[in-house]
């Protein structure tokens, strides 16, 4: 989903104007805009709604960057682009960005004031522009005065008797206190920010940066929520910290200054026809603002999570939450509304969690703890090197001496930064089958992966014995190869090949019983159970009284185990979850099931 | 497809243009005073400015840094309009022009479409309006961007043939016509306004729904809407000649060989009635095929309407209808590994009045049943190589993408064939999925 962002721009409108201080990556790419045209004009055009949906529409030839697509998606000569991009190439001044001009990009993404300190959306044919344009100027309530002032007395308690602070340090944190005087009177004028020319130039400080932007761009398939997603998630924490490290430390100036003097040499240097990729790879290696964006964007296209160290201060776990990849398979039920578990606070989002249930690690332990933020807790760090997807919570707690409630909230954690999944605990009696979204075209790539770890067995045999529901066990030949059989269990579950399903159990009543609340004059001889009662915990009296009089026509100790299991017939509880709310074993139920096979259904669903 | 939440509620209207001495201004709005503006009216000048400076300000009134700050909405009294800060991106530089635009303030979504005429008879040698449609802030504007295209362009044509926004006479026009727009495309989602002899606008509001999946050769269209009684001879002939053939047996490619299209149109048409919701794709019914439930099943339970559906549907024509109990134990007992044949055959499906595969069609358009695809693999081992074999092409095709009904509409054969071939290469093996 996350392919829709199309790139990330940073603008900062310092007393030089404002400027397209870095954009990445070098050559974004359209994700519609070209498909779109392509597809339309191979639609005849006498076909009913042609035009999908927008009849209003006459096919018009868009300019700017709409053209560019157009010629590069439906025009037979691609030479025309090529020579535009070489003449690109040749002129780093008309740098583009989307097929549009930065400097035009730079300008329409730095807006007055009164748009400033919130979110901005700017939506150019199908491009949207999102940002969070941050003031930092310290003489507005708000924008970082107070905490600016904060700053300035600790470092001028710090320095106090210490040797003289280092120039540029100085400058910059003592700059927005100096600056008060002229810029507020600047402001109260109409015009804000400094948009024309004569701003007042700061003695301090040449380039005092005023506001900076970080821009994604995108092209969104699902409308505003994802816009919105992407706001909340990355952009607004990003900037956060951007603007944290700018107040504390004049990281964004700094670093701006670094990308721009790279640019501004590659452009003298044009003549000798610098590649445009070679200045991204200059700027890349050389600023860690710029590495930081390229990370952040590589990961969210990427749909990972991007772990940044702002300015190697702050520390950003920035990622969408995935709503579809859930743990407990709770997808499926998302179409047709389907309780999954009676308790449980499913408007969380959170997986729910059992003592029953184990974590199953998605990397190599030595892995997630190299991507853990830099003062993890020691419990979490402790989970990860011993966590086995043998070993349920219940046993895990001992082992760890800790609460459930903790080993919960530090397993929700890991499976939030989809490090781990939640599932059952691995045994070789559960029934696994390949999963319906399991990716087979990655299969080279898996197999291989496969060989590396388990060099005797072969990947997609294992599969295709898996392609029939059987208890695990089945497919494993001999009992030594058990141990080394769950270890393959783990890769699959790990790369979602497969899943496991579960039984549920519904009970069957007569016709004439349900639903009836009062005993009726019984006319109609009792035919065969034909109707499923939805929800047997919540039966009628003339249907408990039915029940009851089945259970009694067998032994008492298995009659009134069937009496309290029949409210989780209802296919909302699977054998495990019965089996632990009832502290009863597999075989106990099994031979409820049996005894009682004419009047209960059950299937195996994922 | 049922995602449509309706259109979003048009607020105002107005029309903005750049006055050769007075810069970018609104000069027409529905409702009035809807937007504020400092330099419009000289009287309101002091006072608006202060406003949105405030509000600017009431924004961020906490100092500290995380995205609590970024987050918090300011909670001003009224929410303004204010024309000053936005009037780069409504009367914009040339790079914006003749683009949609879509701009957010903090309380509204405004959506434009800047047009510049460029001509020496105007004063600066052009012209530049824009007619701007205001949103709540959260808006699905996505129904209205042909709307705001469409008015830019009548208007343009309108001044070019007329001058119709220059002439004094006729500028005041436009008010009604924003008049109009506000509330007939509010009220009725469409609207006629006559303009003069010559010129009428004709709007409406067509929802927007996401673009349809593309459309394979192996998959069965079903009809959900009874399409024949809708078309008329006006009809695209494609569509008129495919449409007969949508029985919910016939897969594309063979609807493309009965009816004598191209493949490639049929698929287009397809698509079409996907985005309209006049179709659902379906696999291709056979015995052998392999089927299996999703956890939707227990909706059935629940509602007593769709178990009526459910035993219509599948019930053979002329015999009395099967218990819904049976048919939902019949449901539970397909899985994975269980051919239909086997199903059958397990269950004694010939002693019941039931349609299997007016039964399978049902579970799978409704979602609850889905069919577990068989893929044949075949990975090089090292030192194994495609030269060497007899069925190098085929081998080609099994890397883990294609399924049965891929190969066998590819390879124009089928399943009992493949298999055939496929049993020749003992390291192929088969992945249900």
């Amino acid at each position: 989903m996350s392919s829709s962002v199309l790139g990330i721009l940073l603008i900062c409108y310092s007393s030089r104007g404002h400027q397209l201080v870095f954009s990445y990556p070098s050559d974004p790419k359209r994700v519609r805009g070209t498909s779109r045209d392509e597809q339309r004009s191979r639609l005849p055009r006498n076909l009913p709604g042609s035009s999908v949906g927008q009849p209003n529409e006459v096919p018009e030839v868009r300019d700017g960057a709409g053209r560019d697509t157009l010629r590069e998606g439906i025009s037979q000569r691609p030479s025309t682009a090529d020579l535009e991009r070489a003449k690109a190439c040749l002129r780093p001044d008309a740098e583009k960005f989307l097929g549009f001009d930065t400097h035009f990009l730079s300008d329409i993404l730095s807006p007055k004031v009164a748009l400033c300190d919130r979110q901005f959306q700017l939506t150019v044919d199908d491009v949207t522009f999102i940002g969070h344009p941050t003031l930092l100027h310290a003489d507005r309530p708000g924008t970082g005065h107070r905490f600016a002032r904060m700053i300035q007395k600790k470092r001028l308690a710090a320095h106090m008797g210490a040797a003289a602070p280092t120039s540029t340090n100085l400058q910059e944190s003592v700059a927005p206190g100096v600056t008060i005087t002229p810029s507020l009177s600047d402001r109260s004028s109409s015009d804000p920010f400094l948009k024309s020319a004569n701003s007042p130039v700061n003695i301090a400080s040449a380039h005092q940066l005023s506001m900076f932007n970080l821009v994604f761009a995108m092209q969104p398939d699902r409308g505003q929520c994802q816009v919105d997603t992407m706001y909340k998630h990355v952009i607004s924490k990003i900037t956060a910290a951007l603007k944290y490290e700018q107040l504390k430390r004049g990281y964004i100036r700094k670093e701006a200054e670094l990308i721009l003097s790279i640019k501004d040499e590659a452009q003298v240097k044009s003549l000798e026809r610098v590649r445009l990729s070679d200045v991204m790879d200059q700027v890349l290696a050389e600023s860690t603002l710029a590495r930081c964006l390229a990370h952040i964007y590589n990961s969210i296209t990427n749909d990972s999570v991007a772990h940044v160290v702002v300015n190697s201060s702050v520390d950003l776990s920035l990622h969408i939450p995935d709503r579809v990849s859930r743990p407990l398979a709770l997808t499926e039920s998302t179409t047709l509304a389907r309780p999954k578990y009676a308790f449980g606070s499913e408007d969380t989002g959170s997986p729910i969690l059992r003592p029953y249930h184990a974590l199953l690690l998605l990397y190599d332990p030595e892995e997630i703890l190299k991507a853990l933020p830099l003062d993890p807790s020691p419990l979490l760090v402790e989970l990860i090197q011993i966590v086995t997807p043998t070993q349920c919570f219940e046993e895990l707690q001992t082992t760890l001496d800790c609460s459930l409630s903790q080993l919960y909230r530090l397993a929700a954690h890991l499976v939030h930064w989809q490090k781990a999944k939640i599932i059952d605990v691995i045994s070789i009696r559960n029934v696994y089958v390949v999963s319906q979204g399991a990716e087979l075209d990655l299969l080279p790539r898996l197999v291989q992966d496969f060989n590396s770890r388990f060099p005797q067995l072969d990947l997609p045999t294992i599969l295709s014995d898996l392609s029939i529901p059987r208890p695990y066990s089945a497919i494993i030949p001999q009992k030594e190869f058990r141990t080394l059989y769950l270890e393959v269990l783990t890769f699959l579950l790990r790369y979602n090949l497969v899943t496991q399903l579960h039984m549920y159990i519904y009970l069957m009543i007569p016709e004439h019983i349900c639903g009836k609340t009062v005993m009726g004059g019984e006319a109609e001889a009792p035919g065969p159970p034909a109707v499923f009662i939805p929800d047997p915990a919540r039966a009628t009296e003339v249907e408990r009284e039915w029940i009851n009089k089945l259970a009694y026509e067998h032994p008492p100790a298995i009659g009134s185990l069937f009496l309290r299991l029949a409210p989780y017939f209802s296919g909302k509880y699977h054998v495990e979850e019965i089996v632990f709310r009832e502290n009863l074993t597999k075989k106990d139920l099994r031979t409820i099931l049996s005894r009682f096979r004419e009047v209960v259904v059950s299937a195996l669903l994922p | 497809m049922d995602s449509f939440q309706g259109f979003p509620l048009l607020l105002a209207i107005f029309y903005s243009e750049f006055h050769p001495t007075q810069g970018p201004k609104v000069t027409f709005e529905v409702p009035e005073n809807f937007v504020t503006s400092a330099s419009a009216s000289s009287t309101s000048h002091g006072a608006s400015t202060a406003i949105s400076l405030q509000s600017a300000q009431t924004s961020n009134s906490s100092p500290s840094l995380p995205p609590a700050t970024l987050m918090s909405q300011p909670s001003a009294p009224e929410p303004i309009l204010d024309f000053d800060s936005i009037s780069e991106y409504i009367i914009p530089k040339p790079e914006l022009c003749n683009r949609l635009v879509t701009i957010s303030t903090p309380y509204y979504k405004l959506m434009g479409y800047p047009v510049s005429i460029k001509d020496q008879k105007y004063e600066r040698n052009a012209l530049l309006f824009n007619l701007c449609f205001v949103f709540e802030k959260d808006a699905n504007t996505i129904s209205y961007e042909q709307v705001v295209r469409k008015m830019a362009r009548v208007l343009k044509s309108l001044e070019v043939e007329s001058e119709f926004l220059s002439n004094a006479n006729t500028k005041g026009a436009i008010l009604n016509i924003m008049e109009q727009l506000l509330e007939d495309l509010n009220s009725y989602s469409e609207c006629q306004i006559p303009i003069n002899d010559a010129n009428m606008i004709n709007i409406k509001l067509f929802p927007k729904y996401p673009d349809p999946p593309p459309v394979h050769d192996y998959q069965v269209p079903v009809l959900i809407v009874d399409l024949e009684k809708v078309m008329d001879k006006y009809w695209d002939m494609t569509m008129r000649r495919i449409v007969p053939h949508i029985n919910g047996v016939h897969f594309v490619r063979k609807i493309a060989e009965i009816a004598d299209v191209d493949v490639t149109l049929v698929r287009i048409a397809i698509q079409h009635l996907l985005y309209y919701g006049c179709v659902k794709l379906v696999d291709i019914f056979q015995f052998g095929n392999v089927y299996a439930i999703r956890p939707s099943i227990s909706y059935l339970l629940r509602s007593p309407e769709s178990q009526a559906e459910c035993v219509q549907f599948v019930a053979q024509p002329e015999s009395s209808p099967p218990a819904f109990a049976l048919l939902f134990s019949l449901y539970c007992a397909l899985k994975p590994g269980l051919s239909i044949r086997e199903w059958t055959e397990e269950n004694h499906m010939w002693a019941l009045n039931i349609d299997v595969r007016r039964f399978i069609l049902y579970g799978v358009i409704k979602g609850f049943v889905y069919r577990v695809h068989k893929y044949p693999v075949w990975l090089a081992r090292p030192g194994e190589h495609l030269g060497d074999s007899p069925n190098r092409q085929l081998k080609r095709y099994l890397d883990g993408r294609r399924h049965y009904d891929e190969l066998c509409t590819i390879l124009g054969c089928n399943a009992r064939e493949l298999d055939e071939i496929l049993k020749t290469e003992p390291s192929v093996k088969f992945i249900w999925k």
